[in-house]
């Protein structure tokens, strides 16, 4: 395997990475790190809170928009799966319900009733994530731990949930133009600007979220299903 | 997914191997192999590849626009620079994006894929008939019906969709919903999905 050159590493102080990288707050927030952090580097944290140190480093590789240098080995996906499974709960029960909540209140200072598309829209939306979520967690993931223990499935492989990996930033970012384009200018409310911040970060959050589902989870899986013998 | 790219390199090798990555996964049905751009009317004829992945060198006095007006390239092409060797900034800034030959799988596979993805709008305005289609939709029905109602052919339904699409950038049924009441193109009564 070899190994590319980064500027992050383990080494790497965690307080100046979140500076200059504000999205790897929600890398705290899912591995239930508290901040505090001193001058702590990557591996440090990652010995702190019993986290594989490769796993956690490729993971802040990501969020700061960087190539993971390392190739995870069998014992390191545990903790990645770990990772993503508490980043679907988080988007779940607080962020999207967050910005469902901040929705509502701006609908109602939509004139005529027009704001109730905003809120159906976005409901629509909430159904979709829900699905797909509920996919990973129920088929994909258990999956994945089955083939961590080399047991193989019949009627699943890794490739079936490539092509079924749906897009759901496509709705968040046409909210994020009927917010700025369509709502006209005589709208004014303060949740507007707040919903559009929530709005970025989720989509930001979620596009590296995906990364790492397509471009570290499933190469693994796939390297693993040809090695598992009938 | 691409339905058709076209790679423009002379080396062989680095040709085989980027047909190798796109193939083995599954970024598009056909490719195109050629080694100059002049082989470009023996190639395409009636379709058009929508992405191309090209070597400047391989360019005439690295003049991307003279090509794409003498090859009638849409600017909706996607055109990547696939570099080794050394070339000025201002060469850079013709492509979509640029691809490094020391660049790992995935990063490759982002660069093409992330393209695919990105939606601009134009920013044009719905043409009225345009938006009879979309308060048509709106209200539930499906292409065929829409075509009856308007007395046109599905084909042309399915190309007013596409058009509004590009237009406002936005796809789903209910993010239309929300444009087209915000744009008083339909009312809130008009929509099927309210009800």
């Amino acid at each position: 395997m070899y190994e590319i050159n980064t500027n992050i590493s383990g080494n790497s102080r965690l307080t100046n990475l979140i500076i200059e990288y504000p999205n790897l707050l929600s890398v705290l927030e899912y591995f239930n790190i508290s901040l505090g952090l001193g001058d702590k580097t990557v591996a440090e944290i990652a010995l702190e809170y019993n986290i594989a140190p490769n796993t956690f480093e490729v993971v802040i590789q990501v969020y700061c928009k960087e190539t993971p240098s390392k190739v995870l080995s069998q014992e390191e996906i545990p903790d990645l799966l770990r990772f993503l499974q508490a980043s679907h709960n988080h988007f779940k029960d607080s962020k999207i319900p967050e910005l469902k909540g901040l929705i509502e209140l701006f609908s109602k200072e939509i004139p005529t009733r027009k704001g109730k598309v905003l809120v159906a829209f976005f409901d629509e939306y909430i159904k979709e994530v829900d699905a797909h979520f509920l996919y990973e967690d129920e088929k994909v993931f258990p999956y994945i731990n089955n083939v961590l223990c080399n047991r193989r499935e019949k009627n699943f492989k890794i490739r079936e949930f490539e092509r079924n990996h749906t897009d759901i930033e496509q709705k968040l970012r046409e909210l994020k133009k009927i917010l700025i384009r369509d709502i006209p200018p005589s709208v004014v409310s303060k949740y507007r600007k707040q919903i559009l911040i929530n709005l970025i970060n989720l989509a930001q959050d979620l596009t590296y979220h995906t990364q790492i589902e397509d471009n570290i989870l499933v190469p693994f899986v796939k390297n693993m299903e040809t090695n598992i013998k009938n | 997914m691409y339905k058709y790219v076209a790679i423009i390199e002379k080396s062989q090798i680095i040709k085989e191997g980027l047909t190798y990555l796109l193939k083995s996964h599954n970024v598009c049905e056909q490719i195109a192999k050629l080694e100059s751009i002049d082989d470009w009317h023996f190639a395409f004829k009636d379709e058009k590849p929508e992405l191309i992945i090209i070597n400047p060198d391989r360019l005439k006095d690295n003049d991307l626009d003279k090509v794409k007006s003498k090859f009638e390239i849409s600017d909706k092409t996607q055109i990547i620079g696939l570099i080794y060797q050394y070339f000025g900034r201002e060469v850079y800034a013709m492509f979509n994006n640029i691809i490094y030959i020391t660049d790992p799988e995935n990063v490759i596979l982002n660069k093409i894929r992330n393209k695919q993805k990105k939606e601009q709008d134009t920013g044009e305005k719905l043409t009225d008939r345009e938006k009879d289609v979309l308060k048509l939709l709106l209200k539930g029905m499906s292409n065929k019906e829409v075509a009856d109602k308007l007395v046109i052919s599905p084909h042309t339904v399915i190309t007013h969709r596409k058009n509004i699409i590009e237009k406002t950038g936005i796809r789903s049924l209910s993010g239309l919903a929300v444009y087209a009441i915000l744009n008083n193109i339909t009312d809130m009564d008009e929509i099927n999905e309210l009800q």
